[in-house]
């Protein structure tokens, strides 16, 4: 059960970084995106998501009597998103720190067109102070 | 013999005659790739839709796809607590193509889960509604194939998919302004 639950967690962590990764070049989010071209995004996403696809489609193949219950899954699912998303967002900040600093201009999402997350963030506590 | 089991032999005879559909759609109905990807199509309308206002409608949608599914799985677990009907494969010559599931055949909770995550998005996101409620149709064709459900199961669990999807929908709208004051809160955050 446990290999299983790994296993699930991987896949789920992998896909959902794919998929990250081809939002934020989609959408021109470069404080997101962990590359400088947005091809090199859609490329991570196609090497990342598309073995993850690839391992949910074949898992009766390899797991004939392997299976993980609803509410279990839900709960990897969950834990392998907020994974991907942290890990997302804390590579790109890092990877991308050389970005110009200041106020973004936009609010939610969209201020990760120019900066980064923790820039954004420290650029709003930065404010409240 | 019941319509309900002459098309479940119809549709399950079809299988063993063609090895690459086999192949495909034992892919295609086992419990994880089809509800995933429904759920990386979700994570992909948070996150990659350009246009503010239409974010902000797809992720409430996103909201509305995450609780139903909940709610529909919550669903099934209880109508299975109450009511308990045989597999198909245990009462017919069925061509099995999966493993040998022990729980309810009826209502399938796989079909519950992916119809009420595509019709939760279809009331906001026609295109990508569309993509998720033909995914969740091949789910429910798939299971009939390779032997797990009769179409009935599919029907069931659809319906209360689908159901589940428009009352949570209906929820949202009646709970304005608070869906929307949550977005705003995760915006502060940088994530929606």
């Amino acid at each position: 059960m446990a290999r299983l639950a790994l296993e699930y967690f991987g896949l789920v962590f992998l896909a959902c970084l794919g998929v990250l990764q081809a939002a934020a070049a989609y959408n021109g989010l470069k404080g997101l995106s962990f590359f400088g071209r947005r091809l090199y995004g859609y490329l991570f996403a196609a090497f990342t998501a598309g073995p993850a696809l690839a391992g949910f489609f074949t898992w009766n193949g390899r797991n004939p009597t392997g299976v993980i219950e609803g509410q279990q899954q839900f709960g990897f699912f969950m834990l392998g998103l907020i994974a991907a998303v942290v890990f997302t967002l804390a590579v790109s900040s890092l990877l991308k720190s050389s970005l110009p600093h200041g106020s973004p201009g936009h609010d939610g999402l969209d201020a990760l067109r120019e900066v980064t997350f923790f820039q954004a963030l420290r650029c709003r506590f930065d404010r409240r102070r | 013999m019941s319509p309900d089991k002459a098309l479940f032999l119809w549709i399950n005879g079809l299988a063993g005659r063609f090895p690459l559909l086999d192949e495909l759609l034992k892919g295609t109905a086992n419990d994880y790739f089809i509800i995933v990807g429904s759920c990386l199509v979700l994570l992909a309308l948070w996150f990659g839709t350009k246009d503010v206002r239409r974010r902000e409608a797809n992720q409430k949608a996103v909201i509305c796809a995450s609780g139903s599914l909940g709610i529909a799985n919550g669903i099934v677990k209880i109508c299975n607590c109450f009511y308990f009907r045989p597999r198909p494969f245990t009462e017919l010559p069925a061509n099995l193509l999966f493993y040998r599931p022990t729980d309810s055949s009826f209502p399938a909770n796989s079909a519950a889960v992916a119809f009420a995550i595509a019709t939760a998005i279809f009331l906001a996101d026609r295109k990508a509604g569309s993509l998720l409620l033909f995914l969740a149709f091949l789910l429910g064709f798939s299971r009939i194939y390779v032997g797990v459900h009769y179409p009935s199961d599919i029907l069931g669990g659809a319906a209360i998919g689908a159901a589940t999807a428009l009352l949570i929908f209906g929820l949202i709208r009646l709970l304005e302004p608070w869906p929307s004051r949550f977005l705003k809160l995760v915006r502060k955050f940088y994530l929606a």
